[in-house]
């Protein structure tokens, strides 16, 4: 290729770029989804360390002495953009970002156990907070969904 | 002016008393002092002044105690030095950055101490616009401190067998 093709080639690959950043640009803003799955039961007086910031509150409100972590999970997501996650009793948790309103995510959140709709709801969650979703009966205890938000 | 030596001087009196005269005028006040008894008396009257003024003030000089003066100089130089404090207001450069810098500070603090002390003035983590789903009961709890929101479900009427296993 001469030096008088590469010109072009560079300047429309940059070009192309551009526009590709633009385009993700108005995309709007990515949403860091993370949720913390907790099994909460009166059996033992186990405290995963892990889960010590977010218990030390519950255990004036909850009558659990033990608290185990079952999983991490973290989805990132576009406006609008839906993402799943697996959660113990063949349950899923369904998450669509639709939007952001005075620093909080505006965010769709449909739970499923198999296959079958438990609930829907949509929440305002400020930005690096979070919600702790918690009821469902698991083996010896209930669990405790903590799902957090950053965008 | 041939009988200048005859008129009488106050000024040039004092000023001969003290050497200060120059040598035309102190002739001519020798001369008249020959020939005038009241200038002489004057004289002699300024003469004596002088001798007990310097008299009084060497007696005085002998008397004072210069140790204990020179502390109460040096006591009252230490109260005149400026404290700590207006070391650093003298070292704070100008006062138009200074007090709108410790305004900032001060509001900075009413807020931290406001917001962030105190945990009511939190915002709740979570606003719930809507919940729907075949579940039996729900509720939305707040942690007293964080106000962390939670939101707890009972799931019995969608509940199956498959919960309990192990």
């Amino acid at each position: 290729m001469t030096k008088r093709c590469k010109i072009p080639a560079v300047v429309s690959t940059a070009l192309l770029c551009c526009a590709l950043a633009a385009a993700s640009a108005w995309a709007g803003p990515r949403f860091t989804i993370g949720v913390t799955t907790v099994l909460a039961s009166q059996k033992g007086r186990v405290i995963d360390p892990s889960l010590a910031p977010m218990t030390r509150e519950l255990r004036s409100i909850f009558r659990y002495t033990s608290y185990r972590l079952l999983g991490r999970d973290r989805v990132v997501l576009g406006l609008h953009e839906s993402g799943s996650v697996a959660l113990p009793g063949n349950r899923v948790l369904a998450i669509t970002p639709q939007g952001v309103s005075a620093n909080r995510a505006l965010l769709r959140l449909v739970m499923h156990k198999n296959r079958r709709r438990i609930f829907q709801t949509r929440i305002q969650l400020i930005n690096h907070g979070s919600i702790i979703v918690g009821g469902p009966r698991y083996r010896n205890g209930v669990l405790l969904f903590k799902i957090s938000s950053a965008f | 002016m041939k009988n200048d030596h005859r008129r009488c001087d106050a000024e040039a009196l004092s000023r001969f008393l003290d050497n200060e005269g120059g040598a035309q005028e102190t002739d001519r006040l020798r001369r008249h002092l020959e020939t005038c008894g009241a200038c002489r008396k004057r004289l002699a009257k300024q003469r004596l002044l002088s001798r007990l003024a310097r008299k009084a003030v060497a007696g005085e000089t002998a008397r004072a105690d210069f140790e204990r003066l020179e502390a109460a100089v040096v006591s009252a130089v230490h109260r005149q030095r400026p404290y700590a404090w207006q070391h650093f207001t003298g070292w704070i450069p100008v006062k138009k950055v200074s007090i709108p810098l410790a305004t900032a500070v001060l509001a900075g603090l009413v807020y931290f101490f406001v917001a962030v002390q105190r945990p009511g003035f939190r915002a709740p983590s979570a606003i719930i616009n809507s919940f729907t789903g075949p579940i039996s009961s729900v509720m939305i709890i707040e942690t007293p401190e964080t106000r962390q929101t939670i939101l707890w479900f009972d799931e019995n009427s969608a509940a199956t067998d498959d919960d309990k296993a192990v």
